[in-house]
């Protein structure tokens, strides 16, 4: 085997190793996330009643509110995992509103704001729990999505790991 | 391929209660026209079956980018899970309330261990 190959699989093999590191710290994170979401949601069972935290107070319209997106990054086959949707997607207020509110006899404009507000069908899932629900209950629904947000990077680390096991095997193989 | 890809924008979900409420909360959660939804909840009476149906039916999914599922649910179907080798959907094992999380059992580390000749 010449040089140039063993170092092409050294490097392989270092970059593997290197995602792995990487893999274990995200999910040492996410672990802890996903542990403090747990216990906070044990408290609001506590708070609520543990009869009010069923399979049945689902809401059974319900959307989803974390959309994953597929990027494909150029020149490779790799496909990378983006997390968005209506919880996850920062609001930017929206110039329209003013100029609508200094046009108010405009009619047009304010039928096209009712129909944009009819096409969003997204409710937060807190509210299948009452309007005033528990402070830990908020902060749970927090950890959880923040847990989502790194079991997204996860997954997108695994499939970088998958695809440099796959090169690494490729070119101990020929 | 692309347009394909812009189809998957859903995570699915196979867990015990608490998970299911915690990842719900989180807005994973969708039920379509026709009922048909993203989770599955597993319980001690849940038929081995049935997990291993629905991990089938999410696999073969159109809509669904991620499958997380609860990692001592996948010990009960560890074979299914150990064999799936497609990228679309992933599968990503989290652990759950009452079991905590092994990386010894974890099927994407347990493949680089093969590899290096640890296991």
């Amino acid at each position: 085997m010449s040089q140039e190959k063993l170092d092409a699989i050294d490097n392989c093999l270092f970059e593997l190793l290197e995602l792995v590191e990487n893999f274990n710290e995200i999910r040492i994170k996410s672990n802890k996330e996903l542990s403090s979401g747990y216990f906070n949601l044990a408290k609001s069972k506590y708070s609520l009643g543990a009869g009010a935290f069923t399979s049945l107070s689902y809401d059974k319209r319900m959307t989803c509110g974390a959309k994953i997106t597929c990027d494909k990054i150029d020149d490779k086959e790799l496909v990378q995992f983006k997390l968005g949707g209506e919880m996850y997607e920062k609001k930017v207020k929206s110039t329209e509103n003013e100029s609508n509110i200094k046009n108010r006899n405009n009619e047009e404009k304010t039928e096209q704001n009712k129909t944009n507000i009819e096409e969003v069908k997204f409710r937060n899932p807190l509210l299948w729990y009452g309007v005033l629900v528990p402070q830990s209950l908020r902060s749970s629904q927090k950890d959880f999505k923040n847990a989502l947000t790194s079991i997204v990077e996860l997954t997108n680390l695994s499939l970088k790991i998958n695809e440099k096991y796959n090169e690494y095997k490729e070119l101990t193989e020929n | 391929m692309a347009n394909l890809l812009r189809e998957r924008s859903l995570l699915a979900l196979i867990g015990d209660e608490d998970t299911i409420t915690g990842l719900l909360l989180a807005g994973i959660g969708h039920i379509d026209n026709k009922q048909k939804s993203n989770f599955l909840i597993v319980d001690s009476k849940t038929p081995l079956s049935t997990i291993e149906e629905t991990f089938i039916e999410f696999t073969r999914r159109k809509d669904i980018a991620i499958i997380l599922i609860n990692q001592h649910v996948a010990d009960m179907i560890r074979q299914l899970v150990d064999d799936y080798d497609q990228a679309f959907p992933s599968v990503l094992e989290i652990p759950s309330k009452d079991h905590p999380y092994d990386p010894a059992k974890d099927s994407v580390l347990k493949r680089v261990q093969r590899l290096t000749g640890d296991n």
